[in-house]
């Protein structure tokens, strides 16, 4: 296979100020519901954004029509300029920029940790086998799981799953990463290990969306935190200021109900 | 249970060992012994079924069947219930001499049964035993069916190999998310597998020469139960598929696979390993199913045993059909049967 990667301009020659992720009035229907309404907004490289707000606010559903997942009823996705919601893009390619780390791990039970984070750049990228292995030890290392690559993910804990899962995503060497509420299903005891790597990685520099409930984690890592509700962006701007200081009456009452246990 | 007085336990266990009773026991093994000398008869009577030359064995047969046996095990019934009745339960020879009694005594009762029913029936067990399994039809006709029966296997396997092809290329079809066709998919599906196997063989068989297409049976018989099969197996491959979870596929495209290379990669590796068993149990059907194709003159080994029963006017080739099917079959089951098991662990 070609190296189709060619054309593809690197997020750190777009213009300066121009975004990574540019949505415009971003709506999604399904059947009769509105999950998304309208939505507005640019992401820029290196960010890392937190989208938090109540169940069915449309946090995942903007999350998957970002890389095509979902189909947007109207509106325009740009990534790194080229329109995900137009027909004639191919959505494959955009798919190798932008990794995606689901709640419920989707790991690929047939396969060892070491072939879940390989199949993809063998078989899309068309790299040498020993090259996608040399990656994936780095990859995988640098998750903790060195010592776990020949492992299947039956007999990984939920947290390592997680943590391959990452590393799968990253072996496509995207630049953009989208997390949709990765540490949702974990155990308690098994979360922190999973936000040190996204932690890790946004030290990085990497470009990331994360859709979550970890409010500690949205404080200390997020450059900027989006409230989404009833399909809308509520609030948008940086999360401490937010977190003391919410002016919407919907942030005020869903931070005051998650808040109140603390 | 009735609380023992303490001192009871402290009495020696001999006291429980009543002669008498584990006697019962005793007298009920010898009279199931007894018993069992019909044995020589009744094998005998069995012998003098398959040649008449053993007429003798009546004689013999006879002296077998008389009252002797009969009442001992009789006997031997009743003694080991006496027995039974009285022993302790903490005297476990005892019990198990008189179930040993018992069933002795059962077993003489059954034997001389069999032997009056087979000296009763006996000309009928004999044309019957000549007609359907006569050793010289045997040596004779044997190579031929065994030749048919191999026949039978290449044709299953030859087909199975194409159905496990055809079959998951429709499943494709019903599962695409163009609507021409999974729409094509649906109707071949209905339309196959509401069509009696034998009527579709005849339609593909005479279709194809009308089409000019002159294969030899051999070919046409692929080709017919190819078409058929497709389509069960197409749906077992589908049910395979749509059992494995969605994330599946949204975790493999989302890393740029495309649909294509997401189900050759991820889906259908995890969804043919659950259908191995249901595809196994199709190809036994396939199996059995081949001797259809004798009605379009395939020789396999349906064929080549009805041709020995017409020329030897005997049942014998049939016989020898169905005990080489069986020879197939019942192993083939029980492999199935350990598959799903070990499946259902690795799961």
């Amino acid at each position: 296979m070609a190296d189709h990667r060619d054309g593809d301009e690197p997020p750190m020659e777009l213009k300066p100020g121009e975004p990574m992720i540019k949505i415009e009035g971003l709506h999604k229907k399904f059947g009769d519901f509105d999950a998304l309404k309208g939505i507005d907004l640019e992401v820029l490289p290196r960010q890392v954004v937190v989208v938090v707000g109540p169940s069915g606010s449309g946090k995942s559903t903007m999350l998957r029509c970002i890389n095509g997942l979902e189909h947007a009823t109207r509106g325009h996705i740009y990534i790194e300029g080229v329109d995900v919601t137009h027909r004639a893009t191919d959505i494959n390619k955009v798919r190798e920029k932008v990794g995606m780390v689901f709640q419920s791990f989707n790991l690929f039970p047939h396969l060892t940790a070491i072939r879940n984070v390989t199949l993809a750049p063998l078989k899309v990228r068309g790299i040498s086998q020993e090259e996608a292995n040399v990656k994936a030890v780095e990859l995988l290392g640098k998750v903790g799981l060195g010592d776990k690559a020949d492992a299947f993910p039956a007999h990984l804990s939920g947290g390592q799953q997680q943590r391959v899962a990452i590393a799968r995503a990253l072996a496509m060497e995207p630049d953009v990463m989208l997390f949709d509420e990765v540490t949702s299903a974990l155990d308690p005891e098994l979360v922190k290990e999973v936000l040190d790597t996204m932690q890790d990685l946004a030290r990085e520099g990497m470009t990331m969306i994360v859709v979550t409930h970890e409010m500690g984690f949205a404080r200390e890592v997020g450059d900027r935190l989006i409230f989404m509700d009833e399909g809308l962006v509520v609030e948008d701007g940086d999360p401490t200021e937010i977190f003391n200081n919410p002016k919407h009456p919907r942030t005020q009452d869903f931070f005051s109900k998650i808040l109140s246990h603390l | 249970m009735e609380e023992a007085p303490a001192g009871r336990f402290a009495e020696p266990l001999s006291e429980f060992e009543n002669p008498d009773i584990s006697g019962w026991a005793k007298a009920s093994v010898v009279c199931g012994i007894l018993g069992l000398l019909s044995v020589p008869g009744v094998v005998a009577i069995f012998l003098s079924v398959f040649s008449t030359e053993l007429e003798a064995g009546n004689v013999l047969g006879s002296v077998g069947l008389s009252g002797l046996p009969v009442i001992a095990s009789i006997l031997a019934i009743v003694f080991a219930r006496v027995a039974k009745r009285q022993i302790l339960h903490s005297d476990l020879g005892g019990v198990g001499l008189a179930t040993a009694g018992q069933t002795l005594g059962i077993i003489g009762l059954a034997l001389v049964a069999a032997g009056l029913f087979v000296l009763f029936m006996q000309d009928r067990l004999r044309a019957f035993t000549e007609d359907f399994f006569d050793w010289e039809t045997i040596k004779e006709w044997w190579p031929e069916v065994a030749r048919g029966f191999l026949t039978t296997l290449k044709l299953a396997v030859v087909s199975e190999v194409f159905i496990l092809i055809f079959g998951l290329l429709i499943a494709m079809l019903r599962i695409s998310r163009l609507r021409t066709f999974r729409v094509f998919a649906a109707i071949y599906i209905d339309v196959i597998r509401g069509l009696p196997l034998i009527l579709q063989i005849f339609i593909i068989y005479f279709g194809l020469s009308y089409l000019g297409l002159n294969f030899s049976r051999f070919t046409a018989g692929v080709v017919a139960l190819t078409v058929c099969y497709s389509a069960y197996e197409a749906e077992i491959y589908r049910a395979g598929i749509e059992s494995i979870h969605k994330g599946q596929m949204e975790a493999a495209r989302s890393l740029g696979m495309t649909y294509l290379q997401s189900m050759r990669y991820v889906v259908l590796p995890q969804a043919v390993r659950r259908v191995i068993p249901p595809l196994s149990n199709e190809f036994i059907m396939l199996t059995k199913d081949t001797a259809l194709v004798a009605f379009i003159g395939m020789g396999e080994a349906f064929m080549m045993g009805k041709e020995g029963m017409g020329q030897a006017a005997n049942v014998t080739p049939l016989v020898g059909v169905a005990l080489f099917f069986l020879l197939v079959t019942i192993p083939a089951m029980r492999g199935v049967h350990y598959l799903e098991n070990r499946l259902a662990k690795g799961d």
